[in-house]
């Protein structure tokens, strides 16, 4: 992912720190004029921080209403006319010092900073490409005497301190990582001293450490916050030694629970050891091990995880529990940080709680074919149109299981795939009686000669196993058959992710042509097609 | 002290620390611009708390020039 940095002051050695993690990093030219480039040229990168300095952007400007609005123009230009590219933009803080008298009270910077901070929010609501980068937060949470330097002002032109542009690069570093990384998906909580203060065995459900103000109020503000990141589509479970009596009575009970039942998709209540629980939870939620994050007070429980899963992530527990509130913020920023809830994430409980039932209904089953006629499959399968481009985009970058060729396609690379006519591009959207799947399979062909191949083949490993892909591609074929072709082309490139497809045109019936260490590349033609179990109904929109 | 000094200064020049020492100097080390020097001064000020007076920072020409604000 390309990064560009445009700021109205010198931000080179923040440039230099951001290189140095993420390879390298554009700048603006000259920093009055950290808009004519992009004005011009548009923005070549992938994301473009803008990133401006108050004062020095109003320094000696007479008509300051003015020229805020004109900068605001250009910004509103500059993101509609790069609509595939991120672009965040900061908040301002305006400061300057000066001499005058107690009396004389002056809060038109003020003034500046809020108009500013309005209209980046009408951007912000209006574009979704658009972002606000919270400079001025920054230096509220850190103080000005921290955040700004003379002396490197004086020196190098640098306005900002060394520890200051270390929390700009970290920020941005979060940002890219949100955008290219997958995030982890569920939290596994403790109960007792964990999510709230006290033995509830020994206490009672109504008289631990849990409330509004003072000592249990670390507990409830921790709670919200978890509240929050379920929220943003982070599973919570629970995996506590405990009675399970009193783990429902607390739920039934007590009023300060922030947490209700139904937040958690899966609960462990028992003497097992931890790790087995938390493999048990992977595994019935159909999630990797390292897409975990387990959460417990003991020392002895993370270390008994710990040494049976290192997959498993494991921050360390505050032993200060007033400061279990900045330790889930850092957890969020660590492994969940996100730009933009989908609706995807939104509905992620209930998905997983669906997924609960079919696992259930699979084991009541006695084959699997059984199991999959009962799910009453219904697979929604159309050619990617502009609407789909944010979750095609998410598929893409970061999906890593059921992906065969794991080409990692920019938003803007998928809409000129989309609109290419020598490639196919399609989505399904996958349905049962349990719920809806959401949008969970893209392919993209391309259409070369006589010949078809399939450039990538990706779908969510929440539908896995349910034979989806054979009946997508069984379709697809029969397609491209029909219209004259006359071989499919598969490819597999391995990554150490992707081992659950490896031998997937294998099973499809594909003939392998070509195979190295790292690579197989396969073919079918009509001839060769073999018959293939056919489960549920495809509907073609 | 002198090791953390060239632990900052290998960071900052994105070089390996076994490459230099407190003799370092300006003149031989190609990674040391004038950003890098400002980026030096930044963050051996906030990593060391100490300060380094303005009117000074041009004539630190080598690692071991950095030593003296330390004792004082």
């Amino acid at each position: 992912m390309k990064v560009g940095v445009y700021s109205n002051v010198n931000l080179d050695a923040v440039c230099r720190k951001l290189g140095s993690t993420l390879g390298d990093v554009q700048k603006s030219e000259g920093y009055g004029d950290w808009y004519f480039s992009l004005m011009r040229n548009g923005i070549k990168e992938d994301v473009a921080f803008i990133i401006l300095d108050g004062f020095e952007l109003f320094r000696n400007v007479d008509n300051i209403g003015i020229e805020l609005k004109n900068y605001i123009k250009i910004l509103e230009n500059i993101t509609s006319e790069n609509k595939t590219k991120k672009i965040f933009v900061s908040t301002i803080d305006v400061y300057e010092t000066k001499i005058h008298s107690l009396k004389d009270f002056d809060i038109s910077n003020l003034e500046i900073e809020y108009e500013w901070m309005k209209e980046l929010q009408k951007l912000n609501s209006q574009y979704e490409n658009f972002f606000i980068f919270d400079l001025k937060g920054m230096i509220t949470s850190v103080g000005r005497k921290n955040f700004y330097s003379k002396k490197l002002w004086y020196l190098g032109g640098i306005k900002y301190t060394n520890s200051a542009e270390n929390m700009i690069v970290e920020e941005m570093i979060r940002i890219v990582y949100a955008m290219e990384k997958a995030r982890k998906k569920c939290i596994v909580l403790d109960l007792d001293n964990t999510l709230w203060g006290g033995v509830m065995a020994d206490v009672g459900v109504e008289n631990v450490e849990l409330s509004e103000f003072k000592e249990g109020a670390r507990y409830k503000d921790f709670q919200k916050r978890l509240k929050e990141l379920k929220e943003l589509g982070v599973l919570l479970s629970i995996c506590s030694k405990n009675e399970e009596s009193y783990v429902d009575e607390i739920f039934e009970k007590n009023k300060e629970m922030v947490l209700k039942r139904d937040d958690f998709v899966a609960k462990k209540i028992n003497w097992q050891p931890k790790s087995k629980n938390i493999s048990d939870i992977a595994e019935e939620l159909n999630i990797g091990l390292d897409s975990i994050v387990f959460v417990d007070d003991s020392p002895v429980e993370r270390e008994e995880v710990k040494s049976n899963l290192p997959e498993v992530i494991i921050p360390e527990f505050p032993k200060d529990t007033s400061q279990l509130e900045d330790f889930i913020l850092d957890v969020y920023k660590k492994y969940f940080y996100t730009l933009m809830q989908t609706e995807e994430d939104k509905k992620k409980t209930k998905m997983y709680f669906d997924n609960v039932k079919r696992e259930e209904e699979k084991k009541k089953s006695t084959s699997l074919d059984e199991f999959l006629e009962k799910l009453g499959t219904k697979i929604y399968l159309w050619r990617m149109k502009p609407e789909n481009l944010k979750r095609a985009t998410q598929l893409v970058q970061k999906t890593n299981q059921f992906n065969l060729t794991t080409k990692r396609y920019t938003e803007e690379q998928l809409t000129e795939l989309m609109n290419d006519p020598n490639y196919d591009v399609f989505l399904a959207r996958v349905e049962d009686k349990f719920g809806d799947n959401g949008i969970v399979f893209l392919l993209i062909a391309k259409k070369e000669g006589t010949n078809v191949v399939i450039d990538s083949m990706i779908m969510s490993c929440r539908v896995m196993g349910r034979l989806i892909e054979d009946r997508i591609i069984s379709y697809l074929e029969d397609m491209w058959f029909k219209n004259g072709f006359k071989e499919i082309q598969g490819m597999y490139i391995k990554t150490d992710r992707n081992k659950p497809v490896e031998n997937l045109f294998e099973r499809l019936g594909y003939e392998v042509v070509y195979k190295d260490e790292n690579r197989k590349v396969y073919s079918l033609t009509k001839e060769a097609k073999p018959k293939r179990k056919e489960i549920g109904e495809l509907i073609l929109e | 002290m002198e090791e953390k000094i060239i632990e900052i200064a290998a960071s900052i020049f994105e070089m390996d620390p076994k490459k230099l020492s407190m003799e370092s100097s300006r003149d031989e080390i190609e990674k040391w611009d004038s950003l890098a020097h400002v980026m030096l001064i930044a963050e051996i000020e906030e990593q060391l708390g100490i300060s380094i007076p303005f009117e000074e920072t041009g004539s630190i020409r080598q690692l071991k020039d950095l030593l003296k604000y330390l004792r004082g």
